[in-house]
């Protein structure tokens, strides 16, 4: 992930420079409902008792969520707007995330005119709660902008998101928390929905 | 997600039947406080109506409680001052109301516990409103409107120490003040 970024600014450079000028900097609110209905996870870990346990729950279990995010970013062309966001995401039941997204925006029908916009992006996420080790998120939708006056407009959108999640192994027996010396494998998805709307400066 | 889906079902038919013949903006509202539509009536003589329905979410976003409240205000707006910047039309208004509905209050001081009571006390609100806010008007069909509201009322609800006898507690309803400073941004469309 840490060479993402530059490999990213390193493919967008050559186009702002086509450009006249400056590109322009943008800025934005965004916030939503997101409902989670599917968790998966992959556990493999050595129990108190000295065997090993390989689990791979699937859970479509249904978790109302919110998310809160703010952006900055750049015009990359006429079209493209290339922004980061950060901010608070719930993605499942008492697990609320930080996001650090890069996210595309691709309007059609240009940034500052009503119309389409299809958005991806992906990116960091830090979890608030135990245990907080750095994880990712994908998102992908689509929405209609409508500019209000140059330069300002909202944004409805409806999106996936797809956030991988790492947890506290509970001991089968013990009910205490394994310890990471005897996991092999732990990971945990969520894919929810998002609808949300945002506001561009 | 059934009972929320209800809830967003009962809003809609209740927006709906107060939806005046002669509205002239309708929105989607946006808060802290929860979501839902607005119906903003026709100004008249510098004075105009507004009727908000929307859901509760107090609790939600801490994962204290699943199912959202609903609520429903009506207030009446005096427009004090209009002015108009660089193409953008701002109305400033203030005007007293009534709110209602089946919220959760403030649950007080009960620290961390994030498994309290919260999630076992919706109960019936009923208050006078104040709000203050402002209209931006960017001469297209979509409009902004910025706006804060507080609540002065009671909350009747099912006595947690004493609910297996059905008593109900009577207190005042705390997340009126406390929400005060809470924006609320609703996105209109005229009509």
């Amino acid at each position: 992930m840490k060479k993402l970024i530059p490999l990213v600014l390193l493919v967008l450079l050559p186009s702002m420079s086509m450009r006249a000028g400056m590109p322009r900097i943008s800025w934005g609110l965004e916030w939503g409902y997101t409902g989670t209905f599917l968790k998966t996870a992959q556990r493999n870990f050595i129990c108190s008792e000295g065997y090993r346990i390989v689990e791979n729950p699937v859970r479509w279990d249904y978790y109302s969520n919110g998310s809160v995010l703010a952006n900055a970013g750049l015009d990359i062309t006429q079209k493209l707007n290339c922004a980061l966001y950060s901010g608070l995401q719930g993605v499942y039941s008492k697990r609320w995330m930080v996001p650090m997204e890069l996210r595309l925006r691709w309007c059609p029908s240009g940034l500052y005119s009503d119309g389409l916009l299809i958005m991806g992006g992906g990116g960091l996420v830090l979890p608030t709660e135990p245990l907080r080790e750095v994880c990712y998120r994908a998102h992908v939708g689509a929405g209609y902008r409508v500019e209000l006056l140059n330069g300002i407009s909202i944004d409805f959108l409806a999106s996936w998101m797809f956030t991988t999640d790492k947890e506290m192994i509970l001991d089968p027996d013990t009910r205490e928390y394994v310890v990471p010396a005897m996991i092999s494998a732990n990971f945990a998805e969520y894919q929810a929905f998002n609808l949300s709307v945002a506001i561009n400066f | 997600m059934q009972s929320v889906l209800n809830k967003l079902l009962l809003i809609w038919l209740l927006a709906a039947f107060f939806i005046p013949a002669g509205a002239q903006e309708a929105g989607f509202f946006n808060s802290p406080k929860g979501f839902g539509a607005q119906y903003c009536f026709a100004e008249n003589d510098g004075v105009f109506h507004t009727a908000t329905a929307y859901l509760d979410i107090y609790g939600i976003p801490t994962s204290r409680c699943s199912s959202p409240g609903y609520r429903f205000n009506f207030s009446r707006q005096y427009v004090f001052h209009k002015m108009e910047n660089a193409g953008v039309g701002y109305t400033f208004y203030a005007g007293p109301g009534v709110s209602t509905g089946v919220v959760r209050d403030h649950d007080k001081g009960r620290g961390f516990d994030l498994t309290s009571l919260i999630s076992e006390n919706p109960g019936f609100m009923f208050a006078l409103s104040g709000n203050v806010g402002c209209r931006f008007d960017f001469g297209r069909k979509l409009s902004l409107d910025l706006s804060f509201l507080a609540d002065a009322g009671i909350h009747v609800r099912v006595n947690e120490k004493e609910k297996s006898y059905t008593a109900t507690s009577l207190s005042v309803y705390n997340n009126g003040f406390i929400q005060m400073f809470y924006p609320q941004l609703t996105i209109l469309y005229k009509l």
